[in-house]
């Protein structure tokens, strides 16, 4: 058995230059992975672990499918893609705007499905490869002020399925992980204070703790992994037992 | 990291013998773990004894019908007498399922499958999670279902039945034992390479059958750490099959 589950594979992580994104890049760069982080101009990585970051704009269709070109003529492949990046918006139906709908959706929806055509079309070129999707519990329930975000991520959730069936036969395997009560500075921002995203967990999560970024590193890094390897389609759901009651 | 994972962690599995419970106990053994090997076929399980002990773990057996009162109860016995201590893992697994349509299956036969998928686990995993409460130690189970919980074969209502009842059985000890750090998964594998599979390979997106140790990988994921913040999920093992 290998120590290390990804030895040598070519990771492209969207929005890996914080939270769960960063967590994520440095836990498959310490399975030996060789990671892209590709994330807005202004986010500062650590120097440690070794991780390539490159600037995007993921509403810009020929960004992404730039930065996949570049990093197969450097890396010699695309192994792994991680759909991470996403938006959040708190906002009562009648007051989203059309603009509201466009910006998120096409971060949330549109960018996973076109970066994912293009890693598919460069995957099944090579030896395959797998894609995995960061959708959000948002994809189950409902909390009332976020029915785009939560339609955006029932979008992934879906998306998952659907492309896991298409690319199946290409040597691709499509799975997404479902954070929960995640703590980070997203959702700090969005509880207003820590304080806050407390007394939502003790009240909501059964394990009675915030996940953390690298909880859910851990999971991609599983439905990365060949222990995953015949797991297609899946949302694995990673929150603390949330969704249970 | 994974080859530390079972430093001082002994492994309780139930259903040994079959396919799946083999593959597990083998993954955790490489993994580090003391294995406990329960299983109610006492030949098969001598036989998986003589594998297991080429694995360079300490290797319990106990032969016990665990769908019985009695089984569980000797269970209980040996449990309390072992040196490695209580097992911190569980894996349950039952080996039987009922091939019987809907209209001929007899009262005798569906209380079979129901004890054996249901019964069982139900009060192993409650016997167990008292104990690792008592010990106030934090203890993890796997539950090894079927996609046939989800999506229905001919023939397998009784199994489909029990199945299904296992999903709600793995939420609701998971809501219930989170706060005493205890997680509960379950894990519904489809479409394995075995003798009897109903299915076409053709109609598995993936394109093949999978194997045991496929299994065993996911269930060496939910036992370990790696998975400290999933509980009550059941995890599809199927190579895409229940997508389409």
């Amino acid at each position: 058995m290998k120590d290390k589950c990804l030895q040598g594979k070519v990771v492209i992580i969207t929005g890996g230059g914080r939270g769960i994104g960063y967590a994520t890049a440095v836990a498959m760069s310490q399975q030996g992975a060789r990671v892209f982080v590709a994330d807005l101009p202004e986010r500062n990585l650590p120097a440690d672990p070794p991780l390539e970051h490159f600037s995007v704009d993921l509403t810009e269709p020929c960004s992404l499918s730039s930065l996949m070109d570049r990093v197969v003529l450097e890396a010699g492949s695309l192994d792994v893609l991680v759909n991470n990046a996403g938006l959040h918006l708190s906002k009562l139906v009648p007051d989203v705007t059309r603009e509201d709908w466009s910006r998120l959706m096409s971060v949330n929806l549109e960018a996973v499905f076109f970066a994912s055509r293009e890693a598919s079309s460069i995957m099944s070129r090579g030896n395959g490869g797998i894609i995995i999707n960061v959708a959000s519990t948002s994809a189950f329930v409902a909390s009332g002020g976020q029915a785009v975000y939560e339609a955006s991520k029932a979008g992934v959730a879906m998306l998952t399925r659907s492309m896991a069936v298409e690319m199946a036969s290409d040597n691709i395997r499509v799975n997404a992980v479902a954070p929960g009560l995640i703590e980070t500075e997203m959702t700090r921002s969005l509880f207003r204070s820590r304080e806050n995203l407390m007394f939502r967990v003790q009240e909501k999560v059964p394990l009675n703790r915030a996940g953390t970024p690298e909880d859910i590193a851990r999971a991609v890094v599983f439905l990365a992994s060949e222990d995953a390897s015949f797991i297609y389609g899946e949302t694995l759901v990673v929150d603390g037992g949330w969704l249970l009651s | 990291m994974r080859a530390s994972s079972f430093d001082r962690r002994s492994a309780l599995i139930c259903g040994a013998t079959g396919e799946i419970g083999k593959a597990v106990a083998k993954r955790l053994a490489c993994e580090g773990a003391a294995l406990v090997l329960v299983d109610a076929d006492e030949l098969s399980l001598e036989r998986l004894a003589k594998e297991a002990n080429t694995w360079g773990t300490a290797v319990d057996l106990v032969v016990a019908d665990v769908m019985t009162a009695n089984g569980r109860q000797r269970l209980a016995t040996r449990l309390s007498k072992l040196t490695e201590g209580v097992p911190s893992v569980l894996v349950s697994h039952s080996l039987i399922e009922t091939r019987a349509s809907f209209l001929s299956v007899q009262p005798k036969d569906y209380r079979c499958q129901m004890d054996a998928v249901v019964e069982a686990t139900f009060f192993v995993g409650q016997q167990m999670a008292r104990q690792w409460i008592e010990l106030d130690s934090a203890g993890v189970v796997v539950h090894i279902g079927s996609i046939a919980g989800t999506v229905h074969f001919p023939e397998r209502s009784a199994y489909a039945t029990a199945m299904a009842a296992l999903q709600g059985l793995t939420g609701a000890m998971a809501y219930e034992l989170a706060p005493h750090s205890i997680r509960v998964n379950a894990v519904a594998p489809g479409c394995l390479d075995a003798a009897g599979n109903s299915i076409e390979r053709s109609a598995v997106p993936a394109g093949r059958f999978g194997s045991a140790d496929e299994i065993a990988g996911v269930v060496s994921f939910l036992v370990s750490e790696r998975s400290s913040y999933i509980t009550g999920q059941t995890i599809t093992v199927d190579g895409g099959y229940l997508l389409q």
